[in-house]
């Protein structure tokens, strides 16, 4: 990109396209708000490239147009649907011998379409600036201590914001706690050539002293499976905004939520803050609580992301109360399949954390034996318990 | 240099690449603009294949980066050959008793060996040539922001040698496979297309060029039983290369027409994946090849 200030040369671009094309550089402004009201995340400089873009094509050309304005704006498949009907909406055809709008499937992304492309163009629409949350002021330690081992179920509004807050402290003490990436190390296990031999040639090529390195930390890939119905939302909630902090120490999250069905909702969290990644979650996926069918939504995971998603250190994280309302069997094959591919597999549940519990439900005791910790979830304290289970496999 | 869509099309068919028109278009703008190609979908479905083709369509020079994990700045740009600098001490003493060796003598071109990213740079052909990063999805997330920082100014800084800047701006091709997701800032800097399975008409023809002579009722037999079987839940679903294998040893093994008998002993063309060879066995193959049959009549 030149030196230019991109606003300037955004600016520069829209006046070409308005001098070649009239209204054309405005509606792009407004099809660019739209998406963005849409929850399509654009910078200026995409934009700037929509803009060229449209510069270079037949823009009488509606298919063309399509592509030219998707390949600039979009950053991910999975946001192909919506702008499709955004863009059948805002750009209407301009002359009745145009041909009609046909949808394209050698570029349509995979999955999502289900995920309601048409609610996202009303909301887009309709949306108005959100109002910004009110700030309590910061809790005393006492009370901090009690929130730490209180149950999430049992939170009101104000421990909510205050657990948050908490978590946010939390994740980058965890993470700082793994051992950094020491590229030159006194004690590392392989030879650091370049900077030996730069040593050699102040002492007339004689290698007084050999350097070394160590070799970087080889990160885990995460992937959370959430169950999501009924009681278990709260903790999946909580739990997947404290993943979320230790990502930095992680090579990648990927997140999904099930209940009856599985949705891969890892694009839809990308967003800044939690509290608006929920409710853009919450809106967006279906069947956010009711009953639970854990082996064939594991069925669908495994199928359809399993090949790509888990590597050999990828740790799958399971939480859900092993309350399973479908195929036993299912859940035991497909918890063999996820075992074969996976690193480890953490599974949590909040019923854990009551003292008496036992694995009685049928789904849990189903899956147990291919479970390499089972960890509580239901407090503060259990949620630290399990970010310090996964930095020591980072670490290790 | 491509003069519009069509001429991007014309010009990939006579490599033998079939494209769509959304895909030629993205390629037809990534040359106007200069913007690299970001290329993502499943394994199989021509990614690769797409710049291979753009590099000859251009009569350039591919030069590939192929991803893994650990992949850095020394395998991916440059390093200093240390046996041969090593070499060069050992020599400069012999000659005349022992002398100061200079970081000049040592830190020069000579004792460069450039990697793919400084390769692309330094190319002084006559057309720049097209850069492939290979499955950048397999590198680690720094090799992301690294990356990011190259082809925002196609300029190398080597501490011993000063600041190289490419001469002409190569083409770059980045492709995925979406074992992870790669970083928004890079993908913003190119133009993204994602590349589905191709339809009947697009893999028929394909399998004609990429397999001469093959039967044209066998071709449609296994196009349209290719296209059925994506619509199955397999965990590797066959890409085009397992057409394109698939129709190579039927042709091989002279059979010119499907049969439950003929698919069964060559599985192996189709599946990589001893779980997917099993879950096909238990579906009904026959109600599945009458379907293909149906499709491709349509």
């Amino acid at each position: 990109m030149s030196l230019e200030a991109e606003p300037r040369v955004l600016d520069r671009v829209l006046a070409e396209l308005e001098a070649r094309h009239g209204s054309l550089s405005a509606n792009l402004v407004q099809f660019a708000a739209l998406l963005k009201a849409a929850e399509v995340d654009l910078t200026t400089g995409q934009i700037i490239a929509a803009g060229q873009a449209l510069g270079e094509i037949d823009i009488a050309q509606r298919g063309d147009a399509r592509q030219a304005l998707a390949s600039s704006m979009l950053t991910q498949a999975e946001d192909r649907a919506v702008f499709d009907a955004l863009f059948d909406r805002f750009w209407r055809p301009l002359a009745p011998d145009e041909e009609p709008p046909r949808p394209e499937p050698e570029t349509l992304g995979p999955g999502e379409q289900k995920l309601g492309a048409s609610e996202a163009v009303e909301i887009a629409y309709a949306r108005s600036a959100p109002a910004p949350p009110s700030e309590t002021p910061p809790q005393s330690y006492s009370a901090e201590h009690a929130l730490v081992q209180k149950d999430f179920a049992n939170y009101q509004d104000d421990d909510v914001r205050a657990a948050r807050r908490y978590l946010r402290r939390l994740a980058p003490k965890l993470a700082t706690a793994t051992v950094r990436r020491r590229r030159p190390a006194r004690a590392g296990r392989e030879l650091d050539l370049r900077r030996s031999l730069r040593r050699a040639s102040m002492t007339g090529g004689e290698v007084l002293r050999l350097l070394r390195k160590r070799r970087k930390i080889r990160r885990l890939n995460l992937v959370l499976l959430c169950d999501v119905s009924g009681s278990m939302d709260v903790y999946s909630r909580f739990l997947t905004q404290f993943v979320y902090g230790l990502q930095s120490e992680l090579r990648g999250v990927s997140t999904f939520v099930f209940s009856t069905r599985l949705f891969d909702v890892t694009p839809m969290l990308r967003a800044r803050s939690f509290e608006a990644a929920f409710d853009r979650v919450g809106r967006r996926v279906e069947g956010w609580s009711g009953g639970t069918r854990i082996g064939g939504c594991l069925a669908d995971f495994n199928r359809t992301y399993g090949r790509a998603r888990i590597g050999p250190r990828t740790v799958v994280i399971v939480i859900s109360d092993g309350w399973d309302r479908g195929d036993i069997d299912v859940l035991r094959r497909e918890m063999r399949m996820l075992k074969r591919r996976a690193f480890r597999i953490l599974w949590l549940n909040p019923l854990l954390g009551a003292k008496d519990y036992r694995p009685a439900a049928q789904g849990m005791a189903a899956a147990l034996p291919w479970i390499d910790s089972f960890l509580p979830v239901h407090n503060l304290a259990s949620l630290s318990r399990v970010g310090r289970e996964l930095m020591s496999l980072a670490r290790g | 240099m491509f003069d519009s869509i069509e001429d991007v099309q014309t010009a990939l068919a006579e490599q033998r690449y079939f494209a769509g028109r959304a895909i030629a278009t993205t390629v037809f703008l990534s040359a106007k603009l200069g913007k690299p190609l970001f290329l993502e979908g499943e394994a199989g479905v021509g990614k690769t294949e797409l710049s291979k083709v753009l590099a000859a369509t251009l009569g350039a020079d591919l030069i590939r980066l192929q991803c893994y994990e650990g992949l850095d700045a020394s395998q991916a740009l440059y390093e200093w050959n240390y046996p041969k600098q090593l070499l060069h001490i050992r020599l400069g003493e012999t000659d005349s008793g022992p002398r100061k060796t200079t970081d000049r003598e040592l830190f020069s071109d000579e004792y460069l060996i450039r990697r793919p990213l400084l390769e692309a740079i330094t190319s002084d052909g006559d057309v720049p040539p097209v850069l492939l990063i290979d499955e950048i999805d397999r590198a680690d997330e720094e090799f992301e922001a690294f990356l990011l920082e190259v082809l925002s100014d196609f300029q190398i800084t080597i501490p011993e040698l000063g600041t190289i800047k490419a001469k002409h701006q190569p083409t770059v091709v980045i492709t995925s496979n979406r074992t992870r997701e790669i970083h928004d800032a890079l993908k913003r800097r190119c133009l993204y297309l994602w590349i589905d399975y191709p339809d009947f008409e697009r893999e028929y023809e394909i399998l004609r060029t990429k397999v001469p002579g093959i039967d044209e009722r066998l071709a449609g037999q296994v196009c349209a039983l290719m296209q059925q079987l994506r619509q199955e839940d397999f965990y590797k679903k066959p890409g085009i290369a397992e057409t394109i294998d698939w129709g190579a040893a039927l042709m091989a093994l002279h059979k010119d027409e499907l049969d439950a008998e003929t698919v069964e002993e060559t599985l192996g063309c189709i599946f990589k994946y001893n779980d997917d060879i099993e879950a096909f066995r238990e579906g009904n193959l026959v109600a599945l090849l009458e379907q293909a049959d149906v499709n491709k009549a349509m």
